[in-house]
């Protein structure tokens, strides 16, 4: 039933993503997008595109309250809630507490909201709660604790790579992932992989050179 | 001496404001447990007078010393930059001391955290009060432990007689007293020389929180029983709101009040998705409005804009009539887009009334102003009112803070509840004030030897300077706001830093400008830096000269001469020929080129110099900037690697703005609502920066914030030159505008 009306949102989306959008230039919005979603990126571009764009998160009918398993930083949880198909990044932040995913643009477009979820970097502005199931989430309180930092956390800080931190969340967490399959990327490779995430301050040369410094050990 | 006065304790509590302190590196976790709502009645009265000690220090019985600052902490590291300053003053470590700020109950008004003043001012102002602080402090030492004055070693906050004997604390002395003392202009400030704190890199300690996810911003912050409102925004900027189906949205659960007045209307629910889901539901009908200029001809209506005033910036001899008599003019358009400050972090605020007060949390950059604003709005009491501050998104001037900080409040006044409002994506893009248009004609004439003898300039920018940019819920709602267009101190830098025999620099004030205007960094100071500057290379271009040897031929400034010979080294800068550069220019694809400029900030402060390398693509008209070099004289450093920090992200950013960034909009509202249709630079297109830093210790320390960015976009207008031999004078520098010119030449 669930899987069902999942296949019929994702169909949904899809035509609606399949109309061309305004001509504005793009970059290519991060694979997590489509990857997650098994549907193409979307467009950007359009204020059409923002969260009231996305017919699937609207649920069939107003229902009752809904209780949901879910498993994040290790630990299974419940979370109520009156529509399953809120994204996820408001469970973790109001439901859950956990203000590591930050909301940045509920469209996909800007990383701060970034968590794993079965070790992909995954943006949970725009991942449906009810698609989440079984699968493992993760969030920067749960890559690492302040008594037990995570490599890239402790090279983010030796580093000074931050202003206003905002975005720091989606660089991490955008970061870890990539450097679990990538022991030893080039500068140009986590440029690469960095792509989709935005800092407005200017911050990225420093974050590169937390990303090289936590990815070489030192 | 000292008199007694409630422990900071009984200030702080209750108001769920944020100690961020060295000692306690991670503040307490987010959360309502910690989140209590502050209530002004028991709050005890504490000075916040600018010329009082106790408005921005304090000192507990143990020694803790707690900085009470009303410049805040926008990204730019200064909270630590400014605790590097009392520890200095002080002798205290700087695990002694927290930082409490932009609360407008507790910190002193020491005005916006704009225009790179922070340390400038703010930290002028704190040093002294930690100075006057020092030697009162050391004065009644002096009469407790039996000792003169100049026989008493201060370390760590601890005092002893030179003769030996017990340390005891500045909290034995002070402890739960108030100093009772107005600044003191002679107390004597530590020698330079004797520096230990200042002039470090100091790690910044919010960064640890911010990267395990520990930090409270605004945006985390929560109050019992706490709503969650949104606005519904207009379709049209000067549309009037003529219905609203409130049935549009009962099926959503959640939702507790449509809250209208005027043209405002916004939704209140329980959860941040039900209000979400409801103001996208809301119908509503409107008027429609098509008062915005057509995009393609914005520069012809800034043309035809009534001119208020002119302000004459600088006027030296008689520029017209010299350049009648010159042997060669020149003169060219400037113009550069209108920006949005683009936070990462849409604007986000907290409101609460209790008994008919209002609290609001806030990222403003002003809360003190603030305060005063949202009191005007609802006809209340200034004194009935507070603005406590929590960090934010990176604003980079005022974005919309201020403006959700109004919404919350007229939400909060409507349910009787505390109200958060976090903008949407579209509300950040769509309705933030913008950085107005900006153009300057230029002319300007040589004599036979190819010296410049006149420089005449004619800027046109809306009229009006800094101060309260008015909340968007006020003007919606008919409720009071402050009339006007506050666009910040735009017509600084329209004067220029070379010595020319005639010289006449003028400002064309406009009546109206086509969307409501506010400051963003470097406002005016980057687009006037970036006319002169581009400018000044076509000059020396038409005077066969090298632009750096050019530069220095007219800048009679010591720090600024010593500013770009230091680039020289650093940027190893190799003049070029004519000759040279054709050569260069004539071949391949891809070209590249550098270009040198210099800037000294309102041309009274902060040097500096820069080179950007850049690759221009022919056929695609890319740009591609590989490297800048800057050089920087601010004085006195306090952190330096805060001022890299800064540099860094001034030039990135503006390497952004320069090559990306425009607004778009149609007759009605703005079109570039999200980062598709407003994109900025990414990782992969990052230049490398290299920075000079010149230190000096017995110099006033000036501010960083902003200089390093005004000089960005005419370095790389200048490489573009001499990569392809076209002038950019329209920022944004779009491929499509490069193969203009490119065709054009």
């Amino acid at each position: 039933m669930k899987k069902s009306r999942w296949a019929a949102a994702s169909a949904i989306l899809r035509s609606t993503l399949a109309i061309p959008s305004s001509s504005c230039s793009l970059s290519p919005p991060h694979p997590s997008i489509g990857g997650w979603l098994k549907v193409q990126p979307m467009q950007m571009g359009r204020f059409e595109m923002g969260v009231q764009s996305f017919p699937f998160l609207k649920p069939d009918k107003e229902g009752p309250v809904k209780t949901i398993p879910l498993h994040v930083n290790g630990r299974a949880t419940r979370v109520t809630v009156d529509d399953p198909d809120m994204p996820l990044l408001y469970t973790l932040r109001d439901n859950l507490g956990l203000h590591g995913p930050r909301f940045g643009c509920g469209l996909g477009q800007c990383g701060s909201c970034t968590v794993h979820i079965d070790g992909e970097a995954v943006r949970s502005c725009i991942t449906p709660l009810s698609a989440v199931g079984k699968k493992k989430i993760v969030t920067l309180e749960g890559l690492g604790a302040p008594d037990k930092l995570h490599a890239l956390q402790k090279a983010f800080i030796t580093e000074q790579a931050a202003q206003c931190g905002y975005c720091i969340n989606g660089m991490i967490m955008e970061a870890a992932a990539f450097l679990a399959h990538n022991q030893n990327p080039s500068e140009a490779q986590i440029k690469r992989a960095l792509a989709h995430n935005l800092c407005r301050c200017g911050t990225h040369l420093r974050i590169v050179r937390a990303v090289k410094r936590a990815a070489a050990g030192v | 001496m000292f008199s007694d006065k409630p422990s900071r304790r009984d200030f702080l509590k209750g108001t769920g404001i944020l100690v961020v302190s060295f000692s306690f590196p991670l503040p307490s976790p987010p959360g309502t447990a910690r989140a209590q709502s502050a209530d002004l009645s028991a709050t005890p009265a504490k000075t916040v007078a600018l010329d009082e000690v106790d408005a921005y220090l304090a000192i507990d019985s143990s020694g803790r010393v707690t900085l009470y600052s009303g410049k805040v902490e926008l990204g730019t590291g200064v909270r630590t930059a400014l605790t590097q300053i009392v520890a200095e003053e002080l002798d205290v470590p700087l695990t002694r001391i927290g930082v409490i700020e932009g609360d407008s109950a507790l910190t002193p008004a020491q005005g916006k955290t704009w225009g790179s003043l922070t340390i400038q001012a703010g930290g002028v102002q704190i040093r002294q009060a930690a100075a006057t602080a020092r030697q009162a402090l050391l004065q009644e030492a002096g009469k407790q432990l039996g000792a003169p004055v100049s026989d008493l070693i201060v370390e760590q906050g601890t005092v002893r007689p030179r003769s030996g004997g017990k340390p005891k604390t500045y909290g034995d002395f002070i402890g739960g007293k108030n100093f009772s003392l107005k600044l003191d202009k002679q107390a004597p400030l530590k020698d330079p020389a004797n520096y230990r704190i200042v002039g470090q890199p100091v790690p910044r300690n919010d960064i640890p929180p911010k990267v395990t996810g520990q930090f409270t911003y605004v945006h985390d912050f929560k109050l019992p029983g706490m709503l969650h409102g949104r606005v519904l925004r207009p379709p049209a900027i000067g549309a009037n709101l003529q219905s609203v189906d409130e049935n549009s949205v009962k099926d959503i659960p959640g939702v507790v009040k449509v809250v209208r007045q005027g043209n405002f209307v916004g939704v209140v629910a329980e959860s941040e998705w039900g209000a979400i889901r409801a103001v996208q539901k809301l119908k509503a009908s409107w008027s429609t409005w098509e008062g915005l200029p057509e995009q393609s001809k914005l520069w012809e209506y800034v043309r035809a804009t009534k001119i208020n005033k002119d302000d004459v910036t600088s006027n030296i001899g008689n520029a017209e009539q010299a350049l009648e008599q010159a042997s060669k003019r020149i003169s060219a358009t400037y113009d550069f887009a209108i920006h949005t400050h683009g936070s990462i972090g849409p604007s986000c605020a907290v409101a609460e009334f209790k008994d008919g007060k209002l609290t609001c949390w806030s990222a403003s950059q002003a809360p003190h102003d603030l305060r005063l604003q949202l009191a005007a709005m609802l006809s209340m009491k200034d004194s009935d009112a507070r603005v406590i501050y929590m960090d934010g998104s990176g604003c980079y001037g005022r974005n919309g803070h201020e403006d959700a900080a109004a919404d919350a409040a007229l939400l909060a006044r409507a349910v009787d509840r505390p109200v958060r409002v976090q903008w949407m994506r579209e509300d950040e893009h769509g309705c933030d004030p913008k950085g107005p248009p900006t153009l300057m004609d230029l002319q300007a004439g040589l004599d036979a030897s190819g010296s410049v003898v006149a420089w005449y300039s004619q800027l046109y920018v809306p009229e009006g300077g800094g101060g309260n940019v008015r909340l968007l819920a006020a003007e919606a709602a008919g409720l009071p706001f402050e009339k006007g267009m506050f666009p910040g101190n735009i017509i600084n830098n329209s004067a220029i830093p070379y010595a020319f025999p005639h010289v006449r620099t003028v400002a064309h004030r406009l009546a109206e400008t086509p969307f409501r205007p506010s400051w963003i960094r470097a406002p005016g100071r980057m687009q006037n830096t970036f006319c002169n500057e581009a400018f000044l290379d076509e000059l020396a271009a038409a005077a066969d000269a090298d632009p750096l040897e050019f530069r220095l031929r007219y800048l009679n400034d010591p720090r600024g001469t010593e500013v770009l010979k230091r680039l020289v080294h650093l940027a190893q800068w190799q003049g070029r020929s004519p000759a040279e550069r054709s050569a260069k220019q004539a071949t391949g694809e891809i070209s590249s080129g550098r270009g040198i400029t210099y800037v000294k900030y309102e041309l009274a402060r902060t040097y500096v110099g820069a080179v950007a390398d850049v690759e221009v693509n022919r056929t695609r008209g890319e740009i591609r900037v590989k490297h800048f070099a800057i050089v920087q004289d601010c004085g006195q450093i306090i952190n330096p690697d805060g001022v890299r920090n800064q540099i860094e992200g001034n030039v990135l950013q503006t390497v952004s703005r320069t090559l990306k960034e425009e607004l778009t909009f149609d007759r009605s509202r703005v079109t570039s609502l999200d980062w598709g249709s407003y994109p900025i630079l990414t990782f992969p297109d990052i230049p490398d920066v290299d920075i000079d830093l010149i230190d000096r210790p017995t110099e006033k320390p000036w501010g960083v914030g902003e200089p390093s960015s005004a000089v960005v976009p005419s370095a790389i207008a200048n490489a573009v030159f001499d990569a392809v031999g076209v002038r950019l004078r329209s920022v944004p520098f779009t491929p499509a505008k490069v193969r203009a010119a490119l065709q054009k030449a």
